[in-house]
């Protein structure tokens, strides 16, 4: 048995940065081996359209280990294992023949080609593009996969948004992670499913194992706050469409309400569609946003929500040339309106339940302004 | 344009979004606020009289106009929010499109912060109820 390097992927930001693999992301090492097996196999039949099956072995040939994980980030180096006498024409091994290896670096053309924004290699299909919804599916916003050759460290980013744009090619919705809080406010034994009421107020279909049946049936009963993680299907505006399979279903702990996740986009994401805008985006009068000035307010929110521990906000431009970011807690809804120009923010609150209004404008340039904000928001986003 | 309210609480109306008012399936409230050239009356179109879909139609393929999809509201939710709908039938000519499910929500009365206030309130009703259409997932 011989060992040969075959790809090194390295995880980069967020969990990754002490140079350790944490166990929930594991499940992409696999992912990525059934990817490139997966498109192995398409090379294949396309090379050999006369043949109507695969060779037999072709699958068990393809034998991936992980050797070790270097620092620098985590990079786990991935090695091929082959036998040391193959049968003869059962797992090529010559470059000009090497399925495997041909599909491992159209996977990671197609990668650097999507990144790009270019259009994506020929060899690329349908068939194919749906498999990228089983890998880099446990990655967050700040975290990405390089895929390079072995032995190197430069190659294709991978990152949720080129996983979108990928799947998206195929097929007009992806599957994603989800994790929600809410209360069941419907369960059907029969159909294995529940229908959960979201803090936003959104009624979603949750498939589930009926080993967490008597939990939804208690929040049903208790309009108990349970927190429910699992995969989720998406369309392409990246709104959640139904929970697919929930694979843990769980009582919130105290506190889960100051920390519900908001909007499942990161700020940064949000901020850049802004920038993306040109002038006249809403009628003649729309300006077009300032980059720096949406980078100011990208720190500025990102501070707020680490230092309050507020949940994420529904970030939108408006006509008026200001962004303008939305929360709906449980008992108010809140708008604060950033002035990117005088760096001053005007925000509201309004009980839902009731004619109060709570108001407060903040110069965010003078001392204190950012705590004032802070507290405002962290008041009425924990409140009932 | 009627002054008389609409009065069936259970009515529904529509009002078309723009595209960049949407974010992950989720209305911005300014969406329920008329703009300053609306002069207080934010247009929506009468679920008695047409549907969500011709609605979004009209609005798109009809005038023009873009849209990230069909929100919608009871006439009872914006009665709890005092704030009356007023039949507004639009003839061709002057207007570009008949629209005889035309009608409009009027803010006249209200502060910009009270304005501001029942249109949050109105954005979460319709959050709630989710895009009519298309409908998610369509």
């Amino acid at each position: 048995m011989n060992k040969n390097p075959f790809v090194t992927l390295v995880f980069r930001g967020g969990r990754f940065h002490e140079a350790a693999m944490p166990l929930e992301a594991l499940p992409e090492l696999s992912a990525y081996r059934d990817l490139v097996l997966a498109v192995a196999k398409t090379i294949y039949q396309r090379e050999n359209p006369e043949r109507q099956r695969l060779p037999k072995g072709f699958e068990a040939g393809f034998r991936l280990v992980l050797e070790r994980v270097e620092a620098g980030s985590a990079v786990p180096v991935i090695s091929r294992v082959a036998d040391d006498l193959p049968m003869p024409g059962l797992f090529p091994v010559e470059p000009a023949n090497d399925w495997f290896a041909s599909a491992r670096d159209l996977v990671e053309e197609g990668i650097r080609a999507a990144g790009d924004g270019r259009p994506l290699p020929a060899g690329l299909g349908k068939d194919i593009l749906v498999r990228f919804n089983a890998f880099g599916r446990t990655l967050r916003d700040d975290e990405s996969i390089v895929v390079a050759q072995p032995g190197t460290r430069n190659g294709a980013t991978y990152n949720r948004p080129v996983r979108r744009k990928l799947i998206l090619q195929a097929q007009t919705t992806y599957e994603d992670e989800v994790d929600l809080l809410g209360e069941v406010r419907a369960a059907d034994k029969d159909a294995d499913g529940f229908v959960l009421r979201t803090a936003e107020g959104r009624k979603l279909e949750v498939r589930t194992p009926p080993l967490f049946f008597p939990l939804a049936l208690r929040s049903l009963n208790d309009a108990a706050l349970v927190r429910v993680r699992g995969t989720g299907l998406y369309d392409a505006d990246a709104t959640l469409l139904r929970v697919t399979m929930a694979t843990d279903v769980s009582l919130a702990e105290e506190g889960d309400e100051q920390t519900r996740p908001g909007c499942q986009t990161s700020v940064e994401v949000q901020l850049e569609s802004l920038k993306a805008l040109g002038p006249g985006w809403f009628d003649e009068s729309s300006p077009a946003f300032e980059p720096s000035a949406l980078d100011w307010l990208s720190k500025l929110l990102k501070g707020l929500l680490d230092g309050f521990q507020l949940r994420r906000p529904y970030i939108y431009p408006t006509p008026e040339g200001l962004a303008r970011a939305e929360w709906s807690a449980a008992g108010w809804e809140v708008v604060s309106n950033f002035d990117l120009s005088t760096r001053s923010a005007d925000i509201m609150a309004a009980r839902v339940d009731s004619d109060e209004i709570n108001e407060l404008s903040v110069p965010l340039g003078e001392p204190g302004g950012e705590s004032k904000l802070g507290s405002f928001l962290a008041r009425h986003l924990a409140a009932h | 344009m009627s002054t008389t309210p609409l009065s069936d609480l259970d009515e529904l109306v529509f009002r078309q979004v723009h595209p960049s008012f949407v974010r992950d399936g989720r209305p911005s409230s300014q969406a329920f606020r008329p703009t300053p050239k609306d002069e207080g009356k934010l247009s929506v179109a009468r679920g008695a009289l047409t549907t969500a879909q011709a609605a979004y139609e009209l609005y798109t393929s009809g005038l023009g106009y873009a849209s990230g999809g069909a929100w919608a509201i009871t006439l009872g939710e914006c009665r709890a929010q005092t704030l009356a709908v007023l039949p507004d039938p639009l003839t061709s000519p002057p207007e570009k499109v008949a629209d005889p499910a035309h009608a409009v929500i009027d803010f006249t009365p209200f502060s910009k912060s009270q304005a501001e206030a029942k249109d949050a309130r109105m954005a979460r009703f319709a959050g709630e109820r989710g895009r009519v259409h298309p409908t998610v997932g369509s």
